[in-house]
């Protein structure tokens, strides 16, 4: 793992008049693959709308911050300085596959008219099969033949992985890429993102909700709750080792980790929404765990255990507090 | 006593050469409770529109209590003994509806009585079901996922069924809500003597809420036995698949293995 590809420091963002985003600090190496895990509402998604450029598009704005790529901030890019980013850099694989995706022309069309764009190539037909091949999709040509609504879930989410290759980026950010498949098929989309990860150095960033699959693929996990990172580290562990009481009922919450018979011990209440502008932790309210400091002020990520990298904003899981 | 009983019910839809589902027997009896495990394609939720007399099998029948759902009329006790939660709480309840008002249109469409009556039934109801007091009044649009979901099974429940379909009951709610959901149906079973056949996709949620579980593919059923048998030694290895591809249980970060290629690409 080299050094950081990507820094995004003390990141928030603004919606009318409603700062779903505050404060949010993590990095990428190079080849590495990072998981954001959240809920909805988190800040998960708008967090990656401000690292791919496109949060302008759904009316927010970014308040405070700076996200630094290889010597850019990406934050004050101009639209035009974006077209030398997006696609070439950093890429985005959407959630819904099928919204980036012209119904009424062939696929093999548009990945072609996207090469043509994004990295010219000699012969624009061959590269896309090119693609197709490194993605495992099988019958390439035939595929290429296809409409958009004539492709499985399966094929939809390769071809837009595909599409997020043409321009040899360094980072892909793909937002719930598995969401909406079924199991196995899932299984094989984050294999093919690992394995592209391996091949290539490629950098990844997974916005997940599904602990299994940071824990199959992620190297470094981000958990955010309402809008801040509450807890950061190595996958290994902040999974095997939370601080966060966040993280804990997450894990917890999990139905595959109870045993016959046991009950799941869910997380109370719901997470806050714009109206809710308590001022403490914003887990306080449903943290079985909260003491009357956790609603005077927010706790600030620091160090857990003395281990670098990896960081809990809990006034309890600071030393001396017994986190575990 | 057999609640529901599925006779070798089998569906085609119209102008489909293949079967959504071949012929199938299942059988819920009192207090059961029944996962149906499968992907997309597999059938599972034709099934549970055909359990739920939503659908009627091009073969077989699906009795309730002994009686065929094409004898039920609509105003028959065995109408109302089965009831459905869907995936998706929001779009299955009325917008202009307040969640009291669901479940005492419900309540009042049963049992005739009074709107006072209907009305502070419904609180009770939904009290159960744990919806926060201040948002019996709100209509869906104001509720969040997981609070539709509870207005879904109150309405349900208001028709005091014995076997209660749920399709997929918490797909679409955030992990830290689908547990409570998970745990109130878990409870509803014991207190209030409910059958359940659970169809999802995903394992853990059979497993934490069944006994038994039937595994379908392509319409067809590859595998049925006690849930957690199958989870621990899956026979088929279509289920071992399944169990297989359960995210965080095997971890292949670490493991390389070259991605298989994808689907046919005209199934």
């Amino acid at each position: 793992m080299g050094a950081s590809l990507l820094e995004v420091r003390d990141l928030a963002i603004e919606i009318a008049d409603w700062e779903p985003v505050k404060d949010v600090s993590f990095e990428v190496a190079g080849g590495e693959c990072v998981a954001i895990v959240g809920e909805t509402g988190s800040g998960k998604t708008l967090t990656c709308r401000a690292i791919t450029g496109m949060l302008r598009r759904r009316g927010g704005s970014v308040v405070r911050g700076s996200a630094r790529f290889d010597g850019i901030d990406l934050l004050t890019l101009t639209e035009r300085q974006w077209l030398e980013v997006r696609g070439r850099r950093i890429s985005l694989v959407p959630q819904s596959s099928m919204a980036g995706l012209d119904p009424i022309m062939r696929v093999g069309r548009q990945l072609e008219e996207t090469i043509r764009f994004i990295a010219p190539a000699d012969d624009p037909r061959k590269r896309a099969r090119e693609l197709l091949d490194h993605v495992h999709m099988a019958r390439a040509d035939e595929v290429l033949r296809l409409y958009p609504h004539e492709l499985s879930g399966g094929m939809r989410q390769r071809i837009m992985i595909a599409f997020a290759l043409v321009g040899r980026p360094e980072l892909i950010v793909a937002d719930e890429p598995t969401t909406a498949l079924d199991v196995t098929l899932q299984r094989n989309i984050l294999r093919l993102l690992k394995e592209l990860q391996a091949e290539t150095a490629l950098s990844v960033i997974l916005v997940t909700h599904d602990l299994g699959v940071v824990e199959e693929v992620a190297d470094s996990v981000t958990i955010m709750y309402a809008g801040r990172v509450v807890e950061a580290g190595p996958a290994a562990k902040v999974l095997g080792a939370p601080a966060h009481p966040y993280t804990c009922a997450l894990l917890a919450a999990r139905p595959l980790t109870v045993g016959p018979g046991e009950e799941l011990l869910a997380i109370p209440g719901l997470p806050p929404g714009p109206a809710d502008r308590a001022s403490g932790c914003p887990f306080a309210p449903r943290c079985a765990r909260a003491q009357a400091r956790c609603d005077e002020a927010v706790p600030q990520l620091e160090t857990v255990d003395d281990l670098p990298g990896h960081l809990a904003a809990c006034w309890l899981a600071r030393s001396g507090d017994d986190a575990a | 006593m057999t609640l529901l009983e599925a006779l070798g019910v089998e569906v085609t839809y119209p102008g489909q050469a293949v079967p959504a589902l071949h012929p199938l027997d299942l059988v819920v009896e009192e207090g059961a409770a029944i996962g149906i495990v499968g992907e997309s394609g597999s059938g599972k939720t034709t099934l549970g529109r055909a359990l739920i007399g939503a659908l009627s099998p091009s073969g077989g029948e699906v009795r309730v209590q002994g009686r065929s759902w094409s004898e039920i009329r609509r105003t028959d006790p065995q109408r109302r003994s089965v009831q459905m939660i869907f995936q998706d709480p929001y779009s299955s309840l009325n917008p202009h509806m307040t969640a009291r008002q669901t479940v005492a249109e419900a309540i009042r469409h049963w049992y005739g009585v009074t709107r006072g009556e209907s009305r502070r039934r419904a609180e009770q109801l939904l009290a159960d079901v744990g919806l926060p007091g201040a948002a019996i009044d709100r209509r869906p649009d104001r509720l969040s996922g997981g609070q539709c979901q509870r207005v879904g099974i109150a309405r349900a429940l208001a028709c005091e069924p014995r076997v209660l379909v749920a399709d997929e009951p918490t797909s679409s709610l955030d992990v830290s809500v689908q547990a409570q959901i998970l745990n109130l149906l878990r409870s509803l079973r014991r207190t209030r003597a409910l059958a359940l056949v659970v169809i999802s996709h995903d394992l853990g949620v059979i497993r934490y809420l069944t006994d038994r579980a039937v595994v379908m593919r392509s319409g067809a059923v590859v595998e049925q036995g006690e849930t957690e048998r199958i989870f621990a030694a899956p026979r088929h290895p279509y289920t071992r698949a399944l169990v297989d591809a359960i995210p965080g249980r095997t971890g292949f970060a670490r493991a390389l293995e070259p991605a298989p290629r994808a689907m046919d690409p005209n199934p």
